[in-house]
């Protein structure tokens, strides 16, 4: 082992963009690097990477190693493992952190098996301890336990970091870090070829299932507000759910509806509109990761259960709202 | 309850839940306003159930009455009514199974096991508990039998492909002139009457039968004639069983669905599983719960080691029948309003549980059999 | 395509799991253990290809002696045979030394021109047993399968999810592949395979019969250590309202429903 104590951001990218979760990540390896002493270095793989370094440099990053390939184009497991490799062993970083994406979780433990080093899952924290390891936070059983786990006696320590749980820092005007291009021999994988790519994503409409669920009740099925909540549904890619009184209108089958009587759901997000929140409604998505909901009556119980709540026509809302998701997709 | 159950019956239960889990119980309350689920039972044939006990020879998962009676008690967490039909379908199937000739198995239980429902009619419009006393005849002609009478309460009828049918062949005797027939439903002397609208169970479908000068072949005389009674009476032992499991399902989903309502309806500051009253109603259920399925899973084990176990299903039966409607009564009181409303479900298992005190074998008739059967015993 | 391998792992059957107060471990003793259910998925995927090339399926898992109850329902589901990787030097492995071992099991089963995993087990959460499988065996990946379909001359075709939606990728036998839920659904095992599963013995290989380089297997092979376990705090339930008029909050919304990702 040696006293390297650097930290290395992989700088996951499709298409010139950078993913999301890289700027959390070097944000919180700044953090890390200055409780122990080591700089923080962004690593990024591809073809014709154009500005993205200089994007890097202004999210954070003290450094950027880039390795450009014609091979490096298209993400393949082997090609970018054994880039990052070559690299890890030519510069020995301390810490080795990938975003917990579908890229991420695909190669981080690739590499892991090259190394013959420990690697984290889906890590929610980062922390550094009196000696400078890497204490890697990570739920198990469904996020119901959390687990914190060390790497101590080889290196890298590399985890794969769930995006959206660190927030990425204000951005550097001027950044003054360095830009390193590495001219590595990248392997090519003959075994494996990227033949199309597509980016429907196909929106799940039922309730039982969506990951997304807008919800109306009764204080939202005036004429023209259901088909609203359509549209919403359809913008937001998010399954259309109904309480109790609207099940009879004939527009919504018993299995559109959600509660004691109907569907018990667990989506990501479930928005309310002019759902009340009885209790035989609340306990059918009450374990819901994300509550929003918007009623007219201040004193609604559903807001008792909400993360957050707005308080007015739920119609109006729902309009503005659309109006508001549209803007924001362009 | 620890029972140890072997590894298959474990393994079968697991997948019966499973699958009640996800294919049944989404379908209870459909079924209680449309009726008989076709489809469920095309998969349930799909997966095997209908032979489940039956040996492989005859396409079947080659289990014991342990691992049927498993069967009927997870899916009648989910629905009752299921399991009811599917307990009709065996009490007709396993008249050949345990009384028929190879010939019969090989024609009868491999179908059965695989693709068609089978229904057992014994009851009549004016002979039920007096079994003795049913009317219909099965004459001799020439190379058969010619049947004619009405039968009542015939469950899966309409819905079966082979019908098991009680009928007198010596009106001379009482119990010993009965004879069992086996009947294909293509038969033009079977008509299948009109349908009963039943306060429950009303996934499955009872219906009358007419028998209309009904000619069947000597091939279709079940054991011996006279056996008629006998064959029933051994069937309806097991049937008994299954009765018990549907009873442990259906309190059990009682009790569940109680101890989740208990937890979240807040009243004087609280959920009201904090308060005394609601406890001893949980504890009660609980209580016979446990018993049920001891005393269920207790028989089917005599059965599976083929001893006589007349009374013990019927003690069973009692039991069952009477602890389920007192769950579901317990679980509409702890629901309150909500439990007498039809969108809920405890006042669908209170009608579903009613009958377990009536088919295959009134509360009052078994209760007779047993004080009889206790009082020759020593 | 002649021989698949299934790997799969026993998880308890709720995630409800607690913590011992006193002891700081898992209390899950009374938990029931069932199939991973992605592990499903990929039994299930294996029987499809077998039921049109007639290959033979193998199902195997590492861990304690419990763990051949998911062997037997991989049986029953319709795999040909099963191995259990069972060893006290096995324990207290990490997803090194568990891929390490399982890769030993593959290499004593004579190879696999297919081995297919879960995307993850619902216990630890992880995901990282199939490559490192693949890295270990020599073999190209493909992780989160959706769609498989065999192609000409030894080729795979695999629809995967991808960072920017999904993508379909072609590799060459022999393959690693971890499949998702939406890939199939698992068929339940018929009775009558439930009743021959139950049944069979099922061969269990320890570090001995497996050639076990012994630095590599149990906690000696694992590189990363569990230092703490604990109950996560209980998620704030305090509601925050948004104000304004409807065009104003419903602006906000969208910014609070992209910072928490779900838009």
């Amino acid at each position: 082992m040696n006293d390297n104590r650097n930290i290395w951001v992989f700088a996951e990218q499709s298409d010139g963009r950078l993913a999301g979760v890289v700027a959390e990540l070097l944000a919180k390896a700044r953090e890390l690097g200055r409780k122990t002493g080591g700089s923080v270095t962004a690593i990024l793989l591809g073809d014709d990477l154009g500005e993205i370094s200089s994007e890097l440099l202004a999210c954070g990053a003290e450094g950027v190693i880039e390795v450009e390939s014609p091979r490096l184009r298209d993400y393949k497991p082997v090609p970018y493992a054994s880039a990052l490799q070559a690299l890890v062993e030519k510069h020995r970083p301390a810490v080795l952190l990938f975003g917990a994406t579908t890229l991420g979780r695909d190669l981080a433990p690739r590499l892991q098996a090259k190394l013959l080093t420990g690697l984290t899952a889906d890590c929610l924290d980062l922390d550094a301890d009196e000696n400078g390891l890497l204490v890697q936070t990570k739920p198990s059983y469904g996020d119901n336990i959390m687990c914190q786990i060390i790497c101590p006696d080889t290196r890298p320590q590399m985890a794969t970091v769930r995006p959206k749980v660190f927030s990425p820092a204000g951005r550097i005007e001027n950044p003054t870090g360095q830009v390193i291009k590495e001219d590595i021999d990248v392997p090519d994988d003959e075994n494996y070829q990227v033949v199309g790519r597509s980016t429907a994503n196909v929106c799940e409409t039922s309730v039982a299932d969506a990951d997304k669920i807008v919800c109306i009740g009764r204080g939202a099925c005036g004429e023209g507000t259901v088909e609203t909540a359509r549209d919403l549904a359809g913008e937001l890619c998010a399954a259309l759910g109904v309480t109790r009184p609207l099940t009879d209108s004939g527009q919504f089958t018993h299995d559109d509806q959600i509660g004691q009587s109907g569907t018990t759901v667990k989506p990501k997000l479930i928005i309310n509109f002019g759902v009340s929140g009885a209790v035989q409604y609340t306990v059918g998505m009450q374990n819901s990761e994300l509550i929003v909901s918007v009623n007219k009556n201040e004193d609604a119980p559903i807001f008792g259960l909400s993360h957050y709540g707005y308080v007015g026509d739920a119609a109006e809302f729902m309009t503005a709202f659309l109006e508001a998701l549209k803007n924001y997709r362009k | 309850m620890f029972v140890e159950f072997t590894t298959e019956q474990k393994m079968v239960q697991k997948m019966v839940r499973e699958f009640a889990e996800k294919e049944v119980a989404p379908l209870n309350q459909e079924m209680d306003r449309n009726g008989f689920p076709h489809k469920l039972f095309d998969k349930m044939k799909e997966n095997g159930f209908l032979g489940i006990h039956f040996p492989e020879k005859y396409k079947g998962g080659d289990g014991d009455a342990v691992t049927s009676a498993l069967t009927i008690y997870e899916l009648a967490k989910a629905s009752a009514s299921v399991a009811l039909a599917l307990d009709a379908h065996w009490l007709a199937a396993d008249t050949i199974l345990v009384h028929g000739s190879e010939e019969q198995k090989q024609k009868y239980l491999s179908r059965a096991a695989t693709d068609t429902i089978f229904a057992f009619s014994l009851t009549e419009p004016c002979a039920g508990s007096d079994a003795a006393g049913i009317q219909t005849v099965a004459e001799q002609s020439g190379e058969g039998y010619v049947l004619n009478g009405t039968k009542a309460w015939c469950t899966n009828g309409g819905v079966s492909g082979v019908y098991v049918i009680l009928a007198k062949t010596d009106k001379t005797k009482g119990a010993k002139g009965i004879s069992a027939f086996i009947v294909e439903e293509s038969n033009p002397g079977l008509k299948v009457g009109k349908k009963e609208d039943k306060m429950g169970m009303r996934g499955s479908q009872t219906t009358e039968l007419i028998l209309d000068d009904c000619r069947v072949g000597r091939d279709a005389l079940l054991g011996k004639e006279g056996d008629g009674f006998k064959i029933a009476m051994m069937a309806l032992d097991g049937a008994r069983i299954s009765i018990g499991a549907i009873g442990a399902g259906l309190s059990e989903t009682a009790l569940r669905v109680s101890k989740e309502y208990a937890k979240q309806r807040q009243a004087f500051g609280g959920p009201i599983a904090n308060l005394q009253a609601i406890q001893f109603k949980i504890a009660e259920m609980a209580i016979g719960i446990e018993a049920i399925k001891l005393m269920t899973f207790d028989v089917a084990r005599m059965k599976a080691a083929g001893m006589r176990h007349t009374k013990e299903a019927a003690m069973v039966k009692v039991f069952a029948g009477a602890h389920s409607v007192q769950c579901a009564l317990e679980a509409i009181q702890i629901h309150g309003g909500y439990g007498y409303s039809r969108e809920y479900l405890p006042e669908l298992l209170l009608r579903d549980a009613k009958l377990l005190q009536i088919g295959e074998g009134a509360t009052e008739v078994l209760l007779m059999l047993i004080g009889r059967t206790e009082l020759a015993e020593k | 395509m002649k021989k698949i391998v299934v790997c799969v792992k026993q998880v308890p059957a709720t995630n409800d799991v607690r913590i011992d107060p006193v002891t700081k471990n898992l209390v899950r003793e009374s938990v029931e253990g069932v199939m991973n259910p992605y592990d499903k998925n990929a039994v299930e995927e294996a029987i499809r290809i077998k039921e049109k090339t007639g290959c033979n399926v193998i199902a195997i898992s590492m861990g304690p002696p419990q763990y051949s109850e998911s062997l037997r329902e991989a049986l029953a589901m319709g795999c040909d045979d099963a191995v259990l990787l069972s060893s006290r030097a096995f324990g207290g492995a990490d997803t090194l030394a568990t891929a390490y071992t399982l890769s030993k099991g593959i290499e004593r089963l004579g190879g696999a021109d297919l081995v297919l995993f879960g995307r993850h087990a619902v216990d630890a959460d992880t995901g990282q047993v199939g490559p490192i499988t693949a890295e270990f065996l020599g073999l190209p990946q493909v992780t989160f399968a959706t769609r498989l379909e065999l192609g000409d001359d030894g080729w795979l075709i695999a629809d995967r999810l991808s960072p920017i939606g999904s993508e379909t990728v072609k590799v060459k036998l022999p393959a690693v592949v971890t499949v998702t839920g939406e890939i199939n659904t698992p068929r339940y095992p018929a009775p009558i395979r439930i009743m021959k599963a139950a049944r069979r013995d099922i061969p269990v290989y320890n570090e001995q019969e497996l050639g076990c380089d012994l630095e590599r297997i149990g906690i000696k092979g694992s590189r990363t250590v569990v230092t703490s376990v604990f109950t996560p705090p209980k998620p704030d339930r305090s509601t925050v309202m948004i104000e304004g008029n409807a065009e104003e909050a419903a602006a906000r919304l969208v910014g609070i429903l992209s910072d928490a990702g779900v838009l």
